[in-house]
């Protein structure tokens, strides 16, 4: 079982813009940054919970984000002036001069969802496995582990975000 | 199921979660019910979820065991899923007064059923709350079993945080091995029997 994502990948050309971005979570989360739509692809690793796109300066099609054959577990949280996102993969939406707050809480509760879905698809994979090299007991540590998880996670999260990340497979 | 045991309970003392492996036709069925509904007492609700029987049916069932005019009993019967809406609305199977509550679900959608279900869980005042999923083996003729595997963690949390109890019930006869091998570590217990001479 891999680590649970938790970096913020911060995508702008905008210089004072990301650095007010990066500012409001530094100091909690870790965060990358990319300055254009090739870089910001070229940034998305198994690592990264959410992707807060300026999409004022950075001319990427959120489509271009899911070109990896592997499953993926990040959040978008979506910035433009007009405060709307060209697609619904975005998964939050604000207008580029939301408060420091607003992007704190936000990429918070983001991370959270992210995380919440990664450890479904990995409690699944573990229960459906068909090749098991563990013991039976192991196997059965291993599930327990990841429930314990799983529970403390969905216990942070409100009715609607659980089932939507649960569902939206 | 390969499990021909006489009923077992496995794993915790106190199970909030509880996936009952019983033939679909036949009494082990309904005694299992019967007895998990009343595992923790007389319960104060239940909040009992149908797909493929109706709310009339469960009623007979519980006939026995269950006094209406004691416990708040609550229905989210889903309508589609192998039976008319006609049938689900008659409900009751002839009686006249309706002693329930019921919340129709037209299609099988998991996140309105779920949420539907969380709500009626927070909701319930008179404890102990008990929800019976009837049944698992219907919802999988609709959905993936992995998308059922990852609706049935939301809903077994809210069960645990609530301080419900809850049994889910599925044809022990009607899917493979790898199938319980999958769901069962949703839960916290397994009830199960063999299968049953008719």
């Amino acid at each position: 079982m891999t680590a649970a994502p938790d970096v913020v990948l911060v995508s702008s050309s905008d210089e004072n813009q990301r650095r007010l971005i990066t500012n409001a979570l530094r100091d909690r989360l870790p965060v990358r940054t990319a300055t254009g739509a090739e870089s910001t692809v070229a940034s998305l690793d198994a690592s990264i919970a959410v992707v807060v796109i300026d999409g004022a300066t950075v001319d990427l099609s959120v489509d271009a984000l899911d070109t990896d054959d592997e499953r993926t577990f990040y959040q978008i949280l979506w910035l433009d002036s007009s405060g709307a996102a060209p697609t619904e993969r975005a998964d939050a939406v604000f207008d580029r001069a939301v408060s420091r707050e607003t992007i704190w809480t936000t990429v918070e509760r983001l991370q959270l969802r992210a995380r919440y879905d990664r450890l479904l698809t990995t409690f699944y994979e573990l229960a459906a496995a068909e090749e098991r090299t563990d013991t039976v007991h192991d196997r059965e540590q291993k599930l327990d582990a990841v429930k314990d998880q799983l529970d403390r996670v969905a216990a942070r999260l409100d009715d609607r975000d659980a089932f939507d990340i649960a569902l939206d497979t | 199921m390969t499990d021909n045991s006489s009923s077992e309970v496995a794993s915790h003392e106190s199970p909030s979660n509880v996936l009952c492996a019983c033939p679909a036709v036949g009494s082990s069925r309904s005694a299992h019910c019967q007895r998990l509904l009343t595992r923790e007492g007389e319960p104060g609700s239940i909040i009992s979820v149908t797909v493929a029987t109706s709310p009339g049916e469960r009623l007979a069932e519980w006939r026995d065991t269950i006094d209406p005019s004691t416990t708040q009993i609550s229905f989210v019967d889903v309508t589609r899923g192998g039976r008319s809406a006609a049938m689900s609305s008659d409900g009751f199977g002839g009686q006249d007064e309706e002693p329930a509550d019921i919340t129709e679900i037209e299609e099988m959608d998991l996140r309105r059923l779920g949420t539907e279900i969380t709500s009626q869980l927070r909701q319930a005042s008179a404890e102990p709350v008990v929800l019976c999923f009837d049944s698992l083996t219907d919802v999988l003729q609709f959905e993936s079993q992995e998308r059922i595997h990852r609706f049935l963690n939301v809903l077994t949390a809210r069960v645990d945080e609530t301080g419900a109890y809850a049994h889910y019930h599925i044809d022990s006869d009607g899917h493979t091995d790898r199938t319980f091998e999958t769901l069962s570590p949703v839960f916290d217990a397994t009830v199960s029997t063999g299968a049953e001479s008719q």
